[in-house]
């Protein structure tokens, strides 16, 4: 029989998605001169300690989203591992997406700590 | 690096993705961008564990990427958006666009066949052969992407 997910399952998948895009763009934006795919989701699980559970194939629709909004550009290089890899970067647009979020983030978090108090 | 197991293992997996996803440009470009972090972190794991079962390293290689449901569910996710989009008037666009070359490309391909072989394949009958595949194509990519 099939497992009926829990409420806190069903609200964890409807919040991550807003929190993953936000997140992909935190961290190209620490890269000034761009970072790609492997490398974000090297990123992600160091610095979230894997808190958001991602499966690292899932980066990729998030990423094609994020340039088909022209949030992100991307040019190729060649791996180590030899073939060629694409890197993120944040466009203007992503960088003033990214400011306003981050904005909005840190309000919503403080309004729900005053919500707790 | 890599050997046949492992290469047969990534083409069935790449597979089963390419299955669940529309047919298009973008999907190839996803698939492109799947492999390739497949590849690196394929390497990485092999240079951590030089003595490792290959094997065992690509599964988990695979297990770490998540499975061909999970990737196509989020693709799915960040298009939904996309259909909400389209306005009713942006669809009758589309179709009529793609109604009007599908039927183009079958008239010209039957005047083609009509006088390459000298009128032997009938114009009209071409036509209309032409026009039921390309009908039952539609019909099957349709199902096809539902099923998906």
């Amino acid at each position: 029989m099939e497992k009926v997910p829990s409420f806190e399952d069903t609200w964890k998948v409807e919040i991550r998605r807003g929190i993953l895009q936000y997140a992909v763009l935190a961290i190209i934006n620490r890269y000034e001169k761009g970072i790609h795919g492997y490398g974000i989701a090297r990123e992600l699980e160091e610095k979230t300690d894997g808190l958001l559970q991602v499966k690292e194939g899932t980066l990729y629709p998030i990423l094609h989203r994020l340039r088909k909004e022209r949030l992100l550009n991307v040019y190729t290089e060649k791996s180590e591992s030899g073939p060629s890899r694409k890197v993120y970067v944040l466009t203007g647009e992503g960088d003033r997406v990214f400011r306003q979020l981050t904005h909005l983030v840190g309000d919503i978090f403080e309004k729900l700590e005053a919500l707790k108090k | 690096m890599m050997n046949d197991d492992v290469d047969r293992v990534i083409s069935e997996y790449m597979k089963k993705i390419a299955k669940l996803l529309p047919d298009g440009f973008e999907t190839e470009d996803l698939l492109e961008d799947l492999r390739a972090h497949i590849d690196e972190s394929f390497i990485e794991k092999v240079r951590r564990n030089p003595d490792g079962n290959k094997k065992i390293l690509i599964s988990e290689v695979l297990e770490e990427l998540g499975s061909p449901e999970e990737i196509a569910d989020q693709y799915g996710m960040e298009h939904e958006d996309d259909e909400e989009k389209k306005s009713t008037a942006d669809l009758w666009i589309y179709y009529t666009m793609r109604l009007t070359l599908a039927v183009l490309v079958v008239v010209l391909a039957s005047w083609v066949a009509s006088i390459v072989t000298e009128g032997t394949v009938d114009f009209m009958l071409a036509v209309v052969v032409l026009l039921f595949f390309a009908v039952l194509e539609w019909l099957i990519r349709t199902q096809q992407t539902k099923d998906a």
